[in-house]
């Protein structure tokens, strides 16, 4: 088998980071200094530094009223947490990326992006339960007669009687509800 | 009890042309049926005539008619009360 030199020192490069992924610690920061010569849709645009992250925590400090030292250090957890949460964007310096790079790297994504969802990933639409009728049928339905008003009067009298005389249900009764027992 | 309940259906049924009548409470509950209007459909009448009131909540229920080549239901909601009437086309 033919192996370029360049498609060689590739293979190489992918089982270092596989060998510094299985065998050592602080692997992240191992394979994000390998990578960060190599720019792909993977690569953080912001690339934060491991010191801002990984601020101190500011200890309780000695000038906490001694009767609230809990609200205290709750206020300073909050406020550490908050703090690195926060990507301070104007911090870590201009962003600089050329026009051309920029127009290279969207093409290329794009053409990424359409080649996985063409690749038969996506599932096929759901068929449409309600389809429209064809255009002609359509003019057909739409200037066909509404309902006639002999059939609305029909059905509006027939409701407002049925209404009526449900409203003047009332129970009957021939016989006395309550029955007494002759229990001796 | 229901007499004049019954009396206004056979009045209905008397109509020329009308298969079927169906008078329902708001919750589906059919509370006379006469001809080929069936017991069964009386929840699915009250739930068209609900969403058809959906529309134009402000005005007066609308009637809802549901039509085939021959045939005709004729779906109209008063208060609490929802009747559908069965009939041929003339």
């Amino acid at each position: 088998m033919y192996v370029s030199h360049d498609g060689y020192q590739i293979i190489l490069f992918y089982i270092t980071i596989y060998s510094i992924v299985y065998n050592g610690r602080n692997t992240k920061k191992q394979v994000n200094h390998l990578m960060e010569n190599i720019v792909n849709e993977r690569t953080h645009l912001l690339e934060v530094t491991e010191q801002q992250q990984e601020t101190p925590v500011p200890a309780a400090s000695a000038t906490t009223p001694p009767r609230k030292p809990d609200e205290q250090s709750l206020l300073n957890r909050i406020l550490h947490e908050t703090a690195t949460n926060v990507i301070d964007v104007g911090a870590l310096g201009p962003y600089a990326l050329e026009a051309s790079a920029y127009s290279e790297r969207v093409r290329l994504y794009t053409a990424r992006v359409g080649g996985a969802g063409g690749a038969g990933a996506r599932a096929p639409r759901p068929p449409r339960l309600l389809a429209d009728v064809p255009a002609a049928e359509r003019q057909l339905c739409l200037a066909a007669h509404t309902l006639s008003a002999q059939d609305k009067d029909l059905i509006t009298n027939a409701v407002k009687k049925a209404a009526a005389a449900i409203s003047e249900l009332r129970v009957e009764h021939h016989e006395d509800l309550v029955v007494p027992f002759r229990v001796p | 009890m229901e007499k004049e309940l019954d009396k206004v259906i056979e009045e209905i049924m008397s109509t020329p042309n009308v298969s079927g009548c169906l008078v329902a409470d708001h919750q589906g509950l059919c509370l006379a049926a006469k001809g080929t209007a069936h017991v069964d459909s009386a929840g699915i009448v009250v739930a068209i005539s609900e969403q058809a009131c959906k529309i134009q909540p402000n005005l007066k229920p609308p009637t809802v008619c549901l039509e085939t080549d021959k045939k005709q239901c004729l779906i109209q909601r008063h208060g609490t009360i929802t009747e559908a009437i069965f009939k041929l086309k003339a």
